[in-house]
């Protein structure tokens, strides 16, 4: 209607502006002529024709009817926007209308209400749709989160009316197919294997279409789908599944199967303890899928409680049960505590009886113990193998070792090696015949090192329950075999005595005599026995003996010891013997002298050769000293040698009355021969050399002034030729003499020196070179003796003494000492020239003093080797 | 972060054992693909010294732990895609090459993918086995390529 009377308003704005178009036109003509008109009065005449003929004019005189035209098509486009304007008005209020009608149904809560927006510019019924949308998700969402919430809550209340697992299961699956658009489900709970360390994922519940199935299915974690949940602990929701998959089947559902499977993963305290698995025709929406995780935590932590519960009750009913029993135990346990108590109170009654019979036999034991260890006899037990089982206590004080020592062992180490053959052979013989003793003695070993002598007796006991062993009693029978061994001793000492020759008396502490044996026959023609038991003092024989045995025997009484003595026994034919008469006291146990034993040898023989012998001697010893004297007169004397060199010593010691050493001192003018000779051997065979030695010398130096070698050279010549020591088969080959010769010129002290193995020391004493001993040593050639050929000449030392220069030569009798200290052991010049040195500054007296003494204490007690002489002499020049 | 970024980075975090890191990877993957089995194999010399692909760590895989399965070079599918290189998706597999198993019943998987991790020079280092009940579309083959530079990097530091 509106759009008609628009259309009307249109249409006649349309004709009012085409009719003003064409009025306008004419007013504009009519306007243009009459200026036109104007300016021809002016000038020019006004024509029509004029007018026409102005083109301007011309043109203006169209204008009304394009003005016309202008005006419809303009007026004709402002009446078609207007109209435009109005249609959309319209067009806009129908739209308002119907959104607004939607908006309220929106409003009051009809929200499926069908709404197209009008065209695509509708943008508020867009947006209406959009929060339609949003209010109907929000509106499903919270219904869905109701859904859940209910659906939780129904659960809650299934899980409080089961209080077993497997009730529980059955229910809670049964409730969750139906709640999750499910067809099937199984329902599993992990438990632990404690043997194999492992969880085992179990199967408790399944549901199959309302039929119930007992599936005992387990799985290993990892294993499978299921297994792969419990290690993964999340669901795992997989669509597409095969027709075959599910094993569990119905005919209720026909050809329709289960596409989509889930499997949900039951976690409390960040631990899997169960697992569900369902299975769905249509696939699970997000909505089951949330309920699902929602739940599953419910379920877990009530299956945790529930598995607390069950092992709390299962703990509860055990301790009950263990009370009882216990309960029942010590119920048991009084009732045997008082059976104990009787039997107790019998076993101290039983113990009381026995305690006394072990007194008793620990007293009976004590007492064989006692006396088996103050017997005298060993007991031992052997087994058969002679090992010791058993030895009494006494072994302790006869052989010194403790049983203990000896217990499992051998014996035959102690016993004494001589015997052992014996011991085994009576031990076999022993063990061979039962019931049967032998005895036998052997030596043994005590502990202390002694050896003793045993008597043994062997019993064989093997037979014996009591003793199975060999009985061995053993007694110490060394004192019994020692009194045997003296008596033995004593019968062998009387036979001794019964034959001896010599007298042999026992005389007892009051002098009368004990025993005699018969030799006192041959001197007084009596029977020995009539001596016996007689005092001493009425023996019939010569008083004189008599007294002198008496004697004898007071001394040896008081003296205490054994005494020898010689006595004059004169007997019944008055015939002289002496007798050696030995007194030998013999003392009683407490060294009391009971008995003096006379031992009485005669010697009457050897007294007289002894008495010859003697008489001998001084013979021969005034024989020798005659020779002495004749020697002595020879040789020259000390007071000879001072009478050239008046300090000057000769220190002469012979070994025996005669010597075989001697001095020779011959004067001829300035020059003076002094030698020290040692001939061979000592005593008068030295001594008849040194005559001979003397003699040659003083016949050669009589008659020629040779040097020292040449003096010794003549004498050796000499000694050979009167010893015939050149001849064929000369048995003397070995008489000489050493000798040392000097020639000493008294005035110039030109010295010569020729030695036959005699050293020259000559002790020089200068400002230049101090104290000092020249030696020349002699030749290694003898004076006489054995002749060799290419013997040389002696050699002939010169040198000219200084005053005071010392000289000293001497014999080996010096040197050759053995000493007292050391018996093997020469005394070595070496010591004679210390003893020089020593005394330098001293007296040629007292140096031969020194020279002495030092001789005596190396030689002490020692015999002398040989004869010494030593010649000392301190050089004085002469004018 | 994309799910492939997430995964290679969780392959790279050292402070975890190989083996672990291996199942990160593989479970993830099998959750991203919704596949029921997978596996994972290792480049590794056996006793004999020869190059073997061994399982080392499965997705509902179930072994006994005492013997893994091995593959040589062209043993199997698995050593053939090893030599190969390339990977391979099946769709029509037949019964019992495979079973996926859970306590409503069992079936074989009908879709297997084998995907090698070859790196730079051309050497298979691990492979993937996945299996199935759903058809692989072709964007799992992207996702694999996208870890697989990542995980062949980090096994090559391994070896």
């Amino acid at each position: 209607m509106s759009n008609i009377n628009t259309k009307i308003r249109f249409d006649l704005s349309v004709r009012y502006m085409t009719l003003l178009g064409i009025v306008t036109g004419c007013a504009l003509v009519g306007v243009a002529f009459l200026i036109k008109y104007f300016q021809v009065n002016n000038g020019q005449e006004f024509s029509i024709a004029n007018a026409l003929s102005d083109e301007l004019l011309l043109v203006i005189c169209t204008s009304p009817l394009f003005l016309a035209i202008s005006h419809y098509y303009v007026a004709s486009y402002l009446t078609s926007v207007a109209k435009k304007i109005e249609t959309e008005r319209d067009k806009q209020i129908l739209i308002i209308e119907r959104t607004n009608k939607f908006a309220f149904e929106i409003g009051s809560g009809h929200l499926d209400t069908s709404f197209e927006p009008y065209d695509e510019h509708d943008e508020l019924g867009k947006s209406l749709l959009a929060m339609r949308t949003g209010i109907i998700e929000t509106v499903k969402k919270e219904e869905d989160r109701n859904l859940i919430m209910r659906a939780v809550a129904e659960t809650s209340e299934l899980l409080r009316q089961h209080n077993k697992i497997n009730s529980l299961g059955e229910a809670l699956i049964r409730f969750l197919v139906k709640q999750s658009n499910a067809v099937q489900s199984a329902f599993y709970i992990i438990k632990h294997d404690e043997h194999k360390q492992e969880d085992i994922i179990e199967m408790v519940a399944c549901y199959a279409y309302n039929r119930k199935k007992h599936l005992t299915k387990t799985f290993k974690p990892g294993e499978g789908l299921v297994g792969q949940c419990f290690l993964e602990r999340d669901i795992i929701y997989r669509t597409e599944i095969p027709d075959t998959y599910i094993s569990i089947t119905s005919g209720l559902l026909g050809d329709k199967k289960p596409s989509a499977l889930i499997i949900v993963p039951l976690i409390t305290n960040e631990k899997v303890i169960g697992i569900l698995e369902l299975a769905s025709l249509a696939g699970f929406s997000e909505l089951h899928q949330a309920f699902l995780r929602e739940i599953s935590e419910i379920i877990a932590r009530t299956i945790y409680n529930l598995n607390i519960n069950e092992t709390t009750l299962r703990l509860l009913d055990e301790s009950r049960r263990m009370s009882a029993e216990v309960d029942g135990q010590r119920r048991k346990l009084l009732e045997n505590a008082q059976h104990m108590t009787i039997t107790q109170e019998k076993l101290e009654q039983t113990n009381n009886q026995l305690e006394e019979k072990m007194l008793e036999v620990n007293n009976a034991h004590k007492r064989l113990e006692a006396l088996l260890e103050r017997s005298s006899e060993i007991i031992s037990i052997y087994e058969p193998d002679g090992t010791i089982r058993y030895e009494s206590p006494s072994i302790k004080h006869i052989l010194g070792y403790n049983p203990n020592d000896l217990i499992g062992r051998s014996e035959k180490s102690k016993v004494h090696p001589d015997d052992v053959n014996n011991f085994e052979k009576h031990f076999t013989q022993t063990i061979s015949h039962p019931d049967k003793s032998f005895t036998l003695q052997f030596r043994y070993l005590k502990k202390d090192g002694k050896q003793v002598w045993i008597e043994s007796t062997l019993t064989n006991l093997l037979n014996d329950p009591a003793i199975r062993g060999i009985i061995m009693n053993s007694r110490d029978i060394s004192t019994r075999i020692e009194a045997e061994k003296e008596q033995r001793e004593r019968a062998k000492m009387q036979a001794l005595s019964e034959n001896s020759t010599d007298i042999i008396m026992r005389i007892d502490s009051s002098y009368s005599v004990r025993y005699i044996n018969p030799s006192i026959h041959r001197y007084t023609h009596k029977n020995h026995k009539e001596y016996l038991k007689k005092n001493i003092r009425e023996l019939e024989i010569h008083e004189g003996v008599k007294d002198a045995i008496n004697q004898l025997l007071k001394d040896a009484f008081q003296k205490h010891q054994k005494l020898i003595r010689e006595i004059e026994f004169i007997d019944a034919d008055d015939t002289l013997h002496y007798m050696e008469v030995n007194a030998i006291p013999e003392t009683d146990e407490n060294k009391v002298i009971e008995s003096v034993l006379l031992v009485m040898h005669n010697i009457t023989n050897a007294k007289i050769s002894e008495k010859k012998i003697q008489e001998k001697n001084k013979k021969i010893t005034e024989s020798i000293n005659y020779a002495k004297r004749i020697q002595g007169s020879i040789l020259p004397k000390e007071t000879l040698l001072k009478e050239f060199f008046p300090e000057a010593f000769i220190l002469f010691i012979p070994k025996d009355i005669v010597s075989g050493d001697f001095p020779f001192i011959f004067n001829n003018g300035d020059w003076t021969y002094v030698a020290a000779v040692d001939c061979t051997g000592h005593g008068v065979p030295g001594a008849m050399l040194s005559i001979i030695g003397s003699l040659i010398m003083s016949e050669i130096v009589r008659y020629e002034n040779l040097s020292a070698s040449a003096l010794n050279d003549r004498l050796h010549e000499h000694v050979v030729r009167i010893l015939r020591q050149g001849d064929a088969g000369s048995e003397n080959k070995f008489d000489g003499m050493d000798i040392a010769l000097c020639k000493i010129n008294n005035k110039t002290g030109a010295l010569e020196y020729s030695g036959a193995h005699r050293p020259l020391f000559i002790l020089r004493n200068n400002i230049i070179n101090g104290v000092l001993i020249e030696e020349f040593k002699g030749d290694k050639l003898p004076i006489g003796g054995v002749q060799y050929k290419g013997r040389k000449a002696f050699t002939n030392f010169e040198t000219i003494l200084n005053e005071n220069d010392r000289l000293f030569f001497f014999s080996d009798g010096y040197t050759d000492q053995f000493g007292a200290t050391s018996p093997s052991k020469k005394m070595g010049s070496q010591k004679v020239k210390e003893v020089i040195l020593e005394t330098c500054n001293t007296p040629m007296t007292q140096v031969a003093k020194e020279l002495e003494r030092n001789y005596w204490d190396w030689r002490g007690p020692q015999k002398q080797t040989d004869d010494l002489l030593m010649i000392g002499i301190n050089f004085n020049q002469r004018n | 972060m994309s799910e492939s970024a997430k995964i290679s980075a969780l392959f790279k975090n050292e402070s975890l054992s190989i083996r672990d890191r291996v199942k990160n990877i593989l479970w993830m993957t099998a959750k991203e693909t919704e596949s029921c089995m997978g596996a994972f194999y290792l480049n590794c010399i056996n006793d004999e010294g020869e190059v073997v692909f061994r399982f080392i760590e499965g997705y509902a895989f179930f072994t006994d732990k005492t013997h893994f399965p091995e593959y040589g070079y062209g043993e199997g599918l698995i050593g053939q895609v090893a030599k190969d290189g390339f990977p391979i998706i099946i769709n029509n597999v037949p019964n019992g090459y495979l079973k996926v198993v859970s306590g409503l019943g069992q079936a074989s998987p009908s879709h297997l993918l084998i995907y090698p991790f070859v790196n730079n020079a051309g050497k298979t280092l691990a492979l993937i086995e996945l299996a199935a009940f759903k058809q692989y579309d072709e964007k799992i083959l992207d996702f694999l390529k996208n870890i697989s530079s990542e995980i062949t990097e980090a096994l090559s530091k391994i070896q």
